[in-house]
């Protein structure tokens, strides 16, 4: 007996050192948290339709009419490798006076945490709507990452031989806003195309491993045909960054629908669920537009400070031996 | 209160308290009023915003008659070169993706270019105000853009990609006057996603 459990623990201390080298293996990575824009008012029951405003209504969860999102870009960086998790947007002073408020491009935005655009060298799209695939030209070295689905869903949606509104775009009669083609204007449409012609772009068809500890994981249907989440090993536990199938961090806390675009909302839980399972809960889920971003009440982003224009950032976590970047 | 228990005869008690009586009530019935009046207050209704305010649009200056119209007949416009322009992006992406071959690519974009000289000449037609007359010629230059980029995709031969990558060049550019131009005609054609 004796004999069996020292062997039982000698296979546990092998398979925990195991596990204590694949660990040492992977990069510690450093995580900043950048707000590219606010939209602001908009409507909360349009985001997330269990906490839809009801007049009169003393019930927090339903007494708030509009909310501000901010647009949340990840900056990580992993030893030299400086990766972005989406990159906002970027059109002209126009866009600003849109519903769109504390906007600055986000090449800019990084240049306050010390990172140069130059350097970025990779860039993973959660998904390729134009609030989040939007500054590509802002960053000629980064090779870009992006889910084969999504850019087949995109062509599936326009092609659609049926009724025409399956097709619509927002320029279509009566517009759109959230049939399958929605939220991809030409111009995001064609950097993507530019960065695969120029063979700076890997497409990527399910679940990947960029480099050690950071990893794609495929989440489709999510909220666009080819959403894409990140998990990044960082010294607090494990990250994952989720875009916009992570729109929310109090949905994914109460398991509910956040930001409906084309979501199959089976597989946006399946996307919170795959944050529980790697990072132990839904506190460091990384939500694209969280209205509780930079604040207390979303602890894993807390440490912020304003930026440039009333731009947010947080620092997330910093790996062994890294500088803090938040001004003193 | 012990002037009143100790120096006054039962009549005068009787009455000083009647008078008090009195008060209380009214003062009750003041609170109450108080209260519903604050009740009502707060469960009034919000007042509504137009749309165009609670997207934050409400400090433009509205469009004149003249602009509004032309902004509707561009419009129509528009979203045939949208569309064409992203159908065209596409057809690079399957080129690119091994789908379809040059030859191919040069079929499918044919049509796409139909569109755009379509699209040009119904520009061209337009008659926009004297206020327009800027935008109208970036929106004419855009389209012309897409023209010249669909061209440079159908002559793509070979193994290079020099063609199409003047031809990307020339569609980003497209693109982005696109946008500009519709910040300000079409403001909030873009919403949150």
């Amino acid at each position: 007996m004796k004999k069996k459990l020292a062997l039982g623990l000698a296979a546990f201390g092998m398979v925990a050192g195991l596990g204590a080298t694949t660990a040492q293996a992977q990069s510690v990575c450093s995580v900043w948290l950048v707000e590219n824009s606010r939209f602001m008012g908009v409507p909360f029951g349009m985001f997330h339709p269990d906490r839809s405003f009801v007049q009169g209504s003393t019930n927090a969860r339903n007494n708030v009419n509009t909310v501000d999102l901010p647009v949340n870009v990840g900056v990580i960086k992993c030893g030299k490798d400086v990766i972005l998790y989406d990159n906002g947007w970027n059109a002209t002073d126009y866009h600003k006076m849109t519903g769109t408020g504390h906007w600055s491009p986000l090449s800019k935005q990084i240049a306050q945490i010390g990172i140069d655009a130059k350097d970025v060298s990779k860039i993973i799209i959660g998904h390729g709507h134009w609030d989040h695939a939007g500054s590509l030209d802002e960053f000629p070295n980064a090779m870009l990452y992006v889910q084969k689905e999504e850019l087949k869903g995109i062509e599936w949606a326009l092609n659609y031989p049926g009724h025409e509104r399956i097709r619509a775009v927002n320029t279509s009669p009566g517009g759109c806003s959230r049939t399958p083609a929605c939220g991809y204007t030409p111009k995001t449409v064609d950097q993507i195309y530019g960065k695969v012609l120029r063979g700076m772009a890997v497409i990527v068809d399910g679940d990947m491993e960029i480099m050690p500890g950071v990893k794609i994981h495929a989440a489709h249907r999510a909220h666009t045909a080819g959403s894409q989440l990140l998990e990044v090993n960082t010294a607090i536990g494990k990250l994952m960054f989720g875009s916009d199938a992570y729109s929310s961090w109090e949905a994914i806390r109460d398991w509910e629908v956040a930001n409906v675009q084309q979501t199959d909302s089976v597989q946006q839980f399946l996307a919170y669920e795959k944050c529980y399972k790697v990072t132990g809960g839904f506190q460091n889920c990384v939500a694209a537009h969280e209205p509780l971003s930079y604040s207390d009440k979303y602890p894993l982003t807390k440490n912020s400070w304003v930026g440039m224009n009333g731009g947010r950032l947080a620092e997330i976590t910093l790996a062994p031996g890294e500088t803090s970047r938040k001004p003193k | 209160m012990h002037a009143l228990t100790q120096n006054t005869t039962p009549a005068r008690r009787l009455s000083v308290l009647k008078n008090m009586g009195i008060g209380v009530v009214a003062a009750a019935l003041a609170a109450t009023a108080l209260y519903a009046g604050l009740r009502e207050l707060r469960k009034a209704p919000a007042p509504e915003l137009p749309a165009a305010m609670e997207m934050g649009h409400a400090d433009r200056p509205a469009l004149t008659a003249d602009q509004e119209r032309y902004a509707h007949a561009l419009w129509k416009v528009h979203d045939q070169v949208r569309t064409a322009a992203v159908r065209m992006s596409f057809l690079g992406l399957s080129y690119k993706m091994g789908e379809i071959k040059k030859t191919e690519l040069a079929t499918r974009v044919e049509p796409i270019s139909r569109e755009f000289n379509s699209a040009a000449a119904e520009v061209e037609k337009l008659a926009p105000p004297q206020s327009f007359e800027a935008l109208h010629a970036e929106y004419l230059s855009a389209v012309r853009n897409y023209e010249k980029a669909s061209a440079d995709m159908r002559a793509a031969k070979g193994d290079s990609d020099d063609h199409l990558i003047a031809a990307q060049t020339l569609s980003e550019r497209a693109a982005t006057t696109l946008l500009k131009v519709g910040e300000t005609l079409w403001p909030g054609e873009h919403k949150p996603n």
